[in-house]
């Protein structure tokens, strides 16, 4: 498989997206829409984590300081998803595809939330589709990571 | 011989417990992938590839690892630029 990522001449990230991946791409983190915000979507628990164990009143000020915060820089991030997923070719900043990194990785989580996956065996149980739709973030998230980590000094 | 007298620590113990360092720790999960945890971990902390790759490691096999320790406050904003990375990170004290 041909790399979709690569650094240009002038250090930006070039993503060259196949129709079809970029539509399993947008249909994935299209989850991320639906997060419930209540800890009946497993989805919404596993973005949401307790940051003090055992200590329920530190970890409720922490997202209560916190949280706003990160669900504004998600709301960033998804703006640079959307841009990508819209043409079959993109320059982005350093900045951004750090963005699209995010979003990208933040949606197999929630997608494997909603699954059930909790440990690795669970993954064998997957159908067809869910298989390649997590393979294939899986693909974009190691690639992209792969080269955002060129920028790293 | 006198014996000592006991020193009863009325209301010190969360003075001394406060002076304890901080740490943040990761959590293993199935679904963050190895190569994207050592990308993290050196884009938060510029940690080397070495570090990187032992800390992921650590995290992978042990199930949890400290990765790194500091004030509270600046375990709470590592804390904050890990879940923004959507890693699973505690903060604790030692």
């Amino acid at each position: 498989m041909e790399s979709r990522f690569s650094i240009t001449r002038d250090r930006q990230v070039r993503i060259a997206l196949m129709e079809g991946e970029r539509a399993i791409l947008a249909r994935v983190i299209s989850g991320l829409d639906e997060l419930g915000g209540t800890n009946d979507d497993p989805g919404y628990v596993r973005l949401h984590p307790p940051v003090y164990l055992g200590d329920e009143k530190s970890s409720t000020e922490w997202w209560r300081l916190m949280g706003d915060q990160l669900t504004e820089g998600r709301g960033h991030d998804r703006q640079v998803f959307d841009r990508v997923v819209s043409q079959p070719e993109s320059t982005l900043s350093p900045e951004e595809a750090r963005s699209l990194l995010r979003v990208v990785n933040q949606g197999r989580l929630v997608y494997a939330a909603r699954l059930g996956i909790e440990v690795a065996e669970d993954l064998e149980g997957l159908d067809e589709d869910e298989d390649i739709a997590l393979w294939f973030l899986s693909y974009v998230v190691d690639n992209l990571a792969g080269v955002l980590d060129g920028f790293i000094r | 011989m006198t014996m000592p007298t006991p020193v009863i620590d009325i209301g010190t113990k969360d003075t001394v417990e406060d002076d304890r360092p901080w740490q943040v720790i990761v959590w293993d999960d199935p679904v963050n992938t190895i190569t994207y945890v050592i990308y993290v971990f050196r884009q938060i902390f510029g940690y080397s590839k070495r570090k990187a790759t032992k800390l992921t490691m650590q995290v992978h096999n042990e199930g949890r690892a400290a990765v790194n320790d500091g004030p509270r406050e600046k375990m709470e904003v590592d804390c904050f630029q890990l879940h923004s990375y959507g890693l699973w990170a505690t903060i604790e004290q030692q």
